[in-house]
Order: C-alpha cells, then sequence, then structure tokens
C-alpha cells in the first residue's frame, strides 16, 4: 500500500504530456507498472490467499488460524 | 446482513474447490512469470543464458513475452476469477447462483491458456502481452487469449445472485465485498469488448491470412479500450482486499459502506478517458479525454490515504482501542499475520 502510493504519484508524469513526452518509450513505464502492479496487486493478491484460504473449511495453517477465525473474512462476515 | 439461512458447508467446499483451482493455474503462472523475470536479470547484469535456455526461451523478447502474458495476463485473470466469486460468496453468506457456469469459465479459460501457451513457447508469439499490430502473432495464441475474455464476463454470475438478493431482501444493504466483486467484472464485462472487438474481426483474420492487412490505429484504439481498464480490472480487487479484509484484521467493522460504494462505481466509471487519454500516444491519433485524465491518474493517490484512514477507525472502534493519537494504533496491528503485513507494506 505505501509503495502503491509511489505508484499513483510516479502515475501522474504519465498523465502529463510536456513531461510523458520524455519518459515515455523509457524504462520508466515498466516501472511504473512493476511499482503498482508488481507490488500493490501481486503482494496484495498473495497476502490475501494467505488469509483467504484460512478460513477455507479443511484449512490448517498453524496457530495463525485460530487468529484469522477471529478477525478475517469468515462466511458472511464480510 | 447476509443471508445466512441459505449457507450450507458443502457449499462452501465447493467455492472453495473452485477458488482453489483458479488458484493453482495462477500460482504456476506467477511461478513461470517470476523465472523468466530473473532471466532477464542476469541479462542485464551481462550474464548471457539464453543461449543454454535454448529451445524453452530463445532470446530476450521470448522471455519478456512470456514475463508478461504469465504474470499480467495469466496470473491476475485465474486470481481474480477464483477471488472474486470466493468473496463475493462469502460476504451475502450465499452459494453462488450457478457454480456448474463457474466450473464452465474455469475449463474454458484453461484451454484457451493452453491454445495460447503452444506458441507463445514455440516462439511463434513473441508480441510482449500486447495485442498490437504490426506485430503478428500465431493465430492459436490470439484465439486461445480470445477465450479468456468470455470466460471473465461469464463470471456475472454474481451480478445474478446480487439481483436475486436485491429483490427478497430489500432492506438489507448488501455487503460492501459483494457490492465491489460486482463493480469488478461490470467494470471488465464492458471493457474487454474493444479487445474482443480487435481480435474476432482485425487480429484472427489477419493472423489466418484472410486479410492481406490491418488498420494498426484503429486496432491500437480498440486494444487501448482494454488496455487502461485492465489496470482496474487488477486493482479493484486489491482494493476489495484493502477495504474490507484488512479494516477487519485490525479490528474494525466492514457494515458501513455508504460512502465506499459511490467510490466503488467511480473507480470503474474514471477510467473510461484514461482508455483514451493512453490512445493518444499512437502516432497519428488525436487528444481527445485529455483533461479527463489528470483526475483519473490523480484518483489513484488517495486510495492509501483512505485505507490507513479506515484503519485510525478501526483504532477507535475496534479490540484495539486502547492505542491513542494519530500513529499509535499503527504498532498495534498484527504485524506477525503475513496476510497483514504484506498488503500494507505493499
Amino acid at each position: 500500500m505505501i509503495l502503491f502510493a509511489f505508484g499513483g504519484v510516479g502515475g501522474l508524469i504519465n498523465a502529463s504530456f510536456n513531461v510523458n513526452m520524455v519518459v515515455h518509450n523509457t524504462a520508466y513505464i515498466v516501472g511504473h507498472l512493476h511499482l503498482t502492479v508488481g507490488t500493490a496487486v501481486t503482494l496484495t493478491f498473495m497476502g490475501s490467499a494467505t488469509g483467504w484460504f484460512r478460513t477455507s473449511p479443511g484449512a490448517r495453517c498453524g496457530a495463525a488460524r485460530s487468529r484469522s477465525s477471529r478477525s478475517g473474512c469468515g462466511s458472511g462476515e464480510c | 446482513m447476509p443471508a445466512r439461512s441459505s449457507w450450507r458447508r458443502s457449499d462452501d467446499r465447493a467455492g472453495g474447490r473452485l477458488a482453489a483451482a483458479n488458484l493453482i493455474v495462477a500460482l504456476v503462472a506467477l511461478f513461470g512469470g517470476v523465472t523468466t523475470g530473473i532471466f532477464q536479470a542476469l541479462e542485464y547484469a551481462g550474464v548471457e543464458i539464453y543461449p543454454s535456455l535454448a529451445p524453452f526461451v530463445r532470446s530476450h523478447y521470448h522471455s519478456v513475452s512470456m514475463h508478461g502474458v504469465l504474470n499480467a495476463l495469466v496470473f491476475t485473470t485465474f486470481f481474480i476469477c477464483g477471488f472474486v466469486p470466493f468473496i463475493f460468496s462469502r460476504a451475502l453468506g450465499a452459494p453462488l447462483a450457478c457454480p456448474r457456469l463457474a466450473w464452465w469459465t474455469f475449463w474454458i479459460m484453461t484451454a484457451g491458456l493452453v491454445l495460447a501457451a503452444i506458441p507463445l513457447v514455440g516462439n511463434a508469439a513473441t508480441v510482449m502481452f500486447t495485442f498490437y499490430p504490426p506485430l503478428k502473432a500465431h493465430w492459436p495464441s490470439i484465439s486461445g487469449s480470445r477465450w479468456w475474455s468470455p470466460g471473465r464476463g461469464c463470471h456475472a454470475e454474481p451480478g445474478g445472485e446480487l439481483a436475486r438478493l436485491a429483490r427478497t431482501e430489500r432492506r438489507r444493504a448488501e455487503p460492501l465485498a459483494a457490492f465491489m466483486s460486482l463493480v469488478t467484472f461490470a467494470m471488465w464485462s464492458i471493457a474487454s469488448l474493444g479487445l474482443a472487438a480487435e481480435m474476432l474481426f482485425m487480429l484472427i483474420p489477419w493472423s489466418l491470412g484472410l486479410v492481406g492487412g490491418t488498420d494498426a490505429l484503429l486496432a491500437r484504439t480498440l486494444f487501448w479500450f482494454t488496455g487502461h481498464p485492465i489496470v482496474y480490472f487488477w486493482l479493484l480487487p486489491a482494493y476489495i482486499s484493502w477495504y474490507t479484509l484488512v479494516p477487519r484484521q485490525a479490528g474494525a467493522s466492514s457494515s458501513a459502506t455508504r460512502w465506499r460504494a459511490p467510490r466503488s462505481c467511480c473507480s470503474s466509471c474514471c477510467r473510461r478517458p484514461s482508455a483514451s487519454i493512453t490512445s493518444t500516444r499512437i502516432p497519428g491519433s488525436t487528444r481527445g479525454g485529455s483533461s479527463c485524465t489528470p483526475c483519473s491518474r490523480s484518483r489513484l493517490l488517495p486510495e492509501p490515504a483512505h485505507v490507513l484512514q479506515r484503519r485510525r477507525l478501526a483504532r477507535d472502534r475496534g479490540p484495539r482501542a486502547r492505542a491513542t493519537g494519530w500513529v499509535n494504533w499503527f504498532g498495534r496491528l498484527p504485524w506477525s499475520d503475513p496476510s497483514l503485513s504484506r498488503r500494507c507494506w505493499r
């Protein structure tokens, strides 16, 4: 989430016509994509999967399961 | 309040199996995508690794194409198609309206993935993860990728379930996670039309040799009709996680949805000007929609702030209410739980 803020700020440069002419077709665009998708989305997905599957029936994740069952997204609790 | 009466343990297991199937494909794709990313990093470090990897990975662009397709398309799509219906179902406390349709969707997407993977691995579709004439891929690659779009559209079943609940339980507010899930797939159903039109009417006939050429400018415009909204197809499920799962882990109730539901609608609507602005970088295109773009882009900025604010509210309402001030609550979050720490720091 914190790195996503940097990705969002970097997106303002892409949105500016004049500055974008400088960074377009450079590694800056690749960096922006990885900062937003490669960090924010991918690692959020991994975190979600960690918390989400622990709440599924039959799943076991050590002691963390009990914590999740109290605070996670249980059936009908979101 | 969810309709708990309709929820059965067997429904939970069935939904879990569907989600697990999607997640397995997604993680396999992520492993492949990360591996090819390492190859690129080694090349930038001066290690020429591709000769030893032939015929599986033959060049830098072959590696980049696999990296992009596996990470940006396969991993994200399969994960979202597993995560969103699962969260939707759990949020409502009701099973999916038509699990058989969801399984058909999964198998259609998997078949399309296999069809697209064969020419991609064979270096016959080294066109990155975009569909950008005059770069031309082998026709099974385009056709297979096309299968993902209707597959994703079939996940409109959450909409059917929500409509049914809206009719039967009008006095109940829908859970935020269910609403955001619906918005995600509604947005994507509209957004994928551009790519579907480009593939069906331009790229596949061109790749099959039925037509001698294609209009690159029109194709790229249609591509960006989908190409920019796809970013929000990736981000909205992350917002679901940030807005509904993380606050709960911080101890807050996520039942107050009035002001967040309109934000989800804005997320799906505001990306439309961005699609047109991205296409203006194409030589020969105009600058239509430029005035809306800064608003659309800057909309990304407040998201982390809103989520952090939600956690501040969690401080006030949750079991960690002993924390005081604007920052003390932050240290009292369950940082030892990886599902929280990953989402917060990334």
